[in-house]
């Protein structure tokens, strides 16, 4: 009886722990990336070196100066508009330092017709200053549309960057930016609190039923499972991208067709 | 002896339980409060961003020869309208929110139609603050609809975490009430699309 309350008490707690989100948005890419083609029709869209060294210029760039710059490539927008897919992608991932919110979402749209195609360059709100809607306009237009149209894909994501980090550059500039550590907070410490709790009135318990098999093992096992949630870091090996790190988006940016 | 001792153990270890349950679902509440007040300054900004910017925009407007006045007045006016209510964020009511997005909503369908209008009018159009505007006019839009998206978002969040079973319970006691939602843009269908009109 009192096991099962505290069971339905754990379930309940963690359920309503989650968030909602708007549906259609893919998923973070993991392992983190930053040059993200998700697109079926276009896995070629730039060819497995170009990413490479897509991919590498960006985390460099994220390195040197803690802006974070996704390029991603969809088939669909799922009835979106561009800026507000790109948007969304920028929020639900959290591109962009958390302090800084310097995060940008170049996402490309290749499927349909002429005219159907999108771009949109999704602006994080600590870079709106250094990268306004009309200068954001003013690169899809004359970096990226004109190559896009002769299908240079790769000259096209490559010129429209460089423009980007170099603004983007001027605005925020902090090397080694210091991953900050997951503060648990007062809910954390109560939780862990709880946890203990629970440890300790399960072996009571257990004593008391004179070894009743299997209880202690499972909510050690459960106790085991949360607090490694909530110690949260996901440990990034070595020199590829750590993850996005908790920027926000408001809507800036702009976009265009080809 | 011993039978009662384990009767207290298991009473404390409730009233402990719910005494932490308390805390958490407080400081949760409290959190994701602050969540939406937050967003709501988010909205308020995006707003006033609008209403800033629009300013210029009736200058320059005025100075084109022959403009339509019918137009340009019905957006001064549900500007000025639309200036003068404002919401404290403690006063987040449903009725004030209502009220606040009728009048924002009619000054952006009017500023909406004047954008449509101007397009007839290849002096305004050529003049560099007007062109400025436009360029800025759907990013204004894009902001407020997001801020506005994302409020709903903070507030379902929160209104969802306080309604249900046990929470209900603990927000009845702290008095956490529910926040209101922005309904769906009323006129938005009838509202000028400026890219078909172009």
């Amino acid at each position: 009886m009192i096991r099962q309350f505290l069971i339905t008490l754990f379930v309940l707690t963690v359920h309503l722990y989650g968030s909602s989100q708007r549906l259609g948005i893919p998923e973070k890419p993991n392992p983190p990336r930053l040059f993200n083609n998700l697109s079926k029709e276009f896995p070629d869209f730039v060819s497995s070196e170009q990413t490479q060294i897509l991919e590498s210029k960006l985390l460099n760039f994220e390195k040197e100066t803690s802006n974070e710059i996704t390029v991603v490539i969809v088939d669909d927008l799922k009835g979106y508009e561009p800026w507000d897919f790109a948007t969304e992608i920028g929020h639900q991932w959290k591109v962009g330092k958390e302090k800084e919110d310097n995060g940008i979402v170049f996402l490309i749209k290749p499927t349909g017709d002429a005219g159907q195609r999108k771009v949109f360059i999704g602006v994080g709100r600590g870079l709106e200053g250094a990268i306004p809607d009309l200068t954001a306009n003013r690169i899809v237009e004359n970096e990226v549309i004109p190559n896009f149209k002769n299908g240079d894909f790769y000259q096209g994501i490559d010129q429209g960057i460089t423009v980007l980090m170099q603004l983007a550059k001027g605005e925020i500039n902090k090397k080694d930016y210091a991953k900050k550590g997951d503060d648990i907070g007062i809910f954390g410490v109560l939780f862990i609190l709880f946890i203990i709790f629970i440890i300790v009135f399960s072996i009571i318990k257990g004593k008391g039923r004179g070894g009743g098999g299997g209880g202690l093992g499972r909510t050690l096992g459960s106790a085991a499972f949360f607090s490694s949630a909530f110690s949260g870091g996901s440990s990034s090996g070595g020199g590829g991208f750590g993850g996005f790190g908790g920027g926000s988006f408001g809507g800036g940016g702009s976009g265009g067709s080809w | 002896m011993k039978g009662i001792k384990k009767s207290y153990l298991i009473i404390g270890g409730i009233l402990l339980l719910i005494f932490f349950n308390g805390c958490s679902s407080y400081n949760s509440m409290v959190t994701k409060e602050e969540g939406v007040t937050a967003q709501w300054q988010q909205v308020e900004v995006a707003y006033q961003a609008r209403m800033d910017k629009t300013k210029n925009l009736f200058k320059i407007v005025q100075s084109a020869a022959n403009f339509e006045k019918k137009t340009l007045k019905d957006v001064i006016d549900a500007r000025s309208n639309a200036t003068k209510i404002q919401i404290n964020v403690d006063d987040l009511t449903e009725e004030n929110l209502a009220k606040f997005q009728e009048a924002q909503e009619q000054f952006g369908r009017s500023l909406g139609r004047l954008m449509a209008v101007a397009e007839s009018y290849p002096d305004l159009k050529a003049v560099k603050g007007f062109q400025d505007f436009q360029a800025q006019y759907e990013g204004m839009e894009n902001r407020i609809a997001t801020e506005r998206v994302r409020f709903n978002e903070m507030g379902r969040d929160y209104n969802t975490y306080i309604r249900r079973f046990p929470k209900n319970i603990w927000a009845m006691v702290f008095s956490f009430k529910a926040k209101p939602y922005f309904q769906s843009d009323k006129g938005a269908e009838n509202a000028p699309d400026i890219e078909v009109l172009e």
